[in-house]
């Protein structure tokens, strides 16, 4: 049986599948842009207005401080983590070395691992009680330290409203980055890294030389991930502060929610989210294609 | 370095490391702590003393007062639910593109990872709208719709992911004994890929018990509710500013489900999401 003969007939497994995706997905994508030329409030009549609605979001100020929050947002939800994330993993992978088993790396992963698992409504709720302004354990922590000076009414001030949900944001995505990290460790030859214990490299050394570069395929895909799960960030934000104290912590996704439902306007709502796929979509486009460049300039080269 | 030196720098790090992970459990520690305490225990002792009694008629309040019976089973329905359409779209899909060779294989992933990328937000009004118009808004089941068809799209790109290491022969050898593709995939390549499909189901369906923005504006009545968003009620809406001890029993029932799925599968998820980074 040849190859060809082989691979053929397989149509009738990939297109239902893909179809039903496909379609409804961007079946969906697409209305939604179309409202956005609308002016419309929800229900009722609607208006054609063109790109009216996009005029309107660019001089709003309050679109552009959300995207000023996003852009901040990406240190917490994605530079931070996979700093940490990375280092946390090689001092894992460093102390364990050949004792995968060892019961301690599983408590440190369930302990790093676990905000992404417990439901956002849930999480936000408990960092809210947590970081309560008359009696949270933030502030009690705080007194009993001898800081009682530093305590704040957290979620109710605008700057430290927005350090409470980037430290949030730090906590929720940190586990994601440990465990691919760690995952990525345990595929390395722990005899390259005892050798070069041997030649006398330090532990910063051999990060540098041996273990954060076997991460490098790790690291892109994870600053990739968490740095467009920043742009598109909502339930963090949503379930800590609802983007207040006055607007002060919106994220783009927040801020277009709350066009569609704060009554303003359906269509400025999804010209919105469409800004929103669309400033994704191009961060996508320019990854693949700078990817596509190196691996050329790199076959070229060799 | 001499050895000493050494293994004194690792157990340092190594503390370093564990004393970091307790602190990332400490949101949790405290919560299930508060949960245990009695109202009047609740106000006197600190965040992380353990309580005097146990105090389980915090819990016992949800089962009576807004049902929690009811959201769970309304919780399960949707996850499982949406976890097998999921499934059922995706798996043929991944078959015909990994064991297949199918050409559009790179479009496929592609579009996979786009639309897994891309915000939820962005479909999230005419999705509401389908809803009104097809007169199925606050219907579970709707629900159960868009939820499983776009978690297809991570299953697609996982399971090709995967799959794709199951070498050609062994469907070559199957067709030679006669199968079709269809009697392939079922008895030969699905029993291969029970623990990927297993791994699958775990992240959708934690993923789905946890989703927030479509329920939410799908399913208006309390007796649809979800267990998160109902719970969450209980500090946002009618319950405003309930005791902190409340709140936390109310946390601690909203987060039991994914946090049993993740303490016995632990292993099964990690390896999920590191196979979805590959």
């Amino acid at each position: 049986m040849s190859t060809t003969h082989r691979t053929r007939g397989y149509g009738w497994f990939l297109y239902p599948g893909l179809a039903v995706l496909v379609v409804f997905f961007f079946g969906m994508f697409f209305w939604n842009v179309g409202i956005g030329l609308l002016k419309w409030p929800g229900y009722g009549p609607a208006k054609w207005v063109g790109f009216d609605n996009f005029r309107i979001i660019f001089e709003n100020k309050d679109f552009w401080e959300s995207w000023a929050h996003a852009a901040w947002y990406v240190v917490p939800f994605s530079l931070l983590p996979t700093v940490i994330g990375l280092v946390l993993a090689v001092a894992t992978y460093d102390a364990f070395v050949g004792k995968w088993g060892s019961k301690m790396v599983s408590v440190a992963r369930t302990g790093f691992f676990l905000p992404q698992i417990v439901p956002i409504a849930v999480s936000g709720m408990i960092w809210m009680w947590m970081l309560n302004g008359s009696d949270g354990a933030i502030n009690s922590l705080l007194d009993g330290l001898g800081l009682g000076s530093l305590q704040q009414d957290w979620l109710r001030e605008p700057d430290t409203a927005l350090i409470a949900v980037s430290a949030f944001m730090l906590w929720l995505q940190t586990g994601f980055a440990y465990v691919v990290f760690l995952a990525g460790l345990s595929r390395l030859d722990p005899s390259i890294v005892e050798a070069s214990e041997l030649d006398g490299a330090n532990w910063a050394q051999r990060l540098r030389w041996v273990t954060g570069p076997s991460l490098r395929p790790e690291t892109f895909v994870v600053l990739l991930f968490l740095t467009i799960g920043a742009l598109k960030v909502f339930a963090p934000v949503f379930y800590l502060t609802g983007g207040g104290p006055y607007g002060s912590t919106t994220s783009p996704a927040t801020f277009a929610i709350d066009s569609f439902f704060g009554g303003a306007s359906v269509g400025i709502g999804s010209a919105l989210v469409t800004t929103l796929a669309l400033i994704i979509g191009a961060v996508l486009g320019l990854t693949f294609l700078v990817v596509k460049l190196r691996k050329k300039a790199v076959a070229a080269h060799e | 370095m001499n050895k000493s030196t050494f293994s004194w720098s690792r157990s340092v790090v190594l503390r370093l490391v564990i004393v970091l992970a307790l602190v990332w459990l400490l949101p949790v520690i405290m919560v299930v702590l508060a949960s245990l305490k009695s109202s009047q225990d609740f106000s006197t002792s600190g965040f992380l003393e353990l309580p005097t009694e146990i105090a389980w008629k915090n819990f016992e309040m949800f089962f009576g007062g807004i049902n929690i019976g009811q959201k769970i089973l309304n919780s399960f329905t949707i996850s499982l639910g949406a976890v097998f359409i999921s499934l059922l779209l995706a798996f043929p899909v991944a078959y015909a593109v990994s064991v297949g060779k199918h050409r559009l294989r790179p479009v496929v992933i592609t579009l996979s990872v786009l639309i897994f990328l891309l915000p939820v937000e962005s479909v999230a009004f005419p999705i509401y709208l389908l809803s009104k118009l097809t007169g199925q808004y606050g219907s579970i089941g709707f629900l159960i719709m868009p939820l499983g068809i776009i978690g297809s799209a991570f299953a697609i790109f996982l399971l090709a992911n995967v799959m794709n290491h199951i070498p050609g022969s062994l469907a070559e050898a199957a067709e030679i004994d006669g199968a079709n593709k269809w009697q392939v995939m079922w008895k030969v390549v699905l029993p291969l890929m029970t623990p990927t499909v297993l791994t699958v189901a775990l992240l959708l369906f934690v993923n789905n018990w946890n989703e927030y923005l479509l329920t939410l504006l799908l399913l208006p009545d309390s007796e649809s509710q979800t267990v998160p968003l109902a719970i969450s009620m209980v500090n946002y809406g009618q319950f405003g500013g309930a005791p902190g001890e409340l709140i936390a029993a109310a946390s601690v029932l909203a987060a039991l489900p994914s946090l049993l799925v993740f303490l016995f599968f632990q292993r099964t998820l990690v390896r999920g999401i590191t196979a979805g980074t590959q």
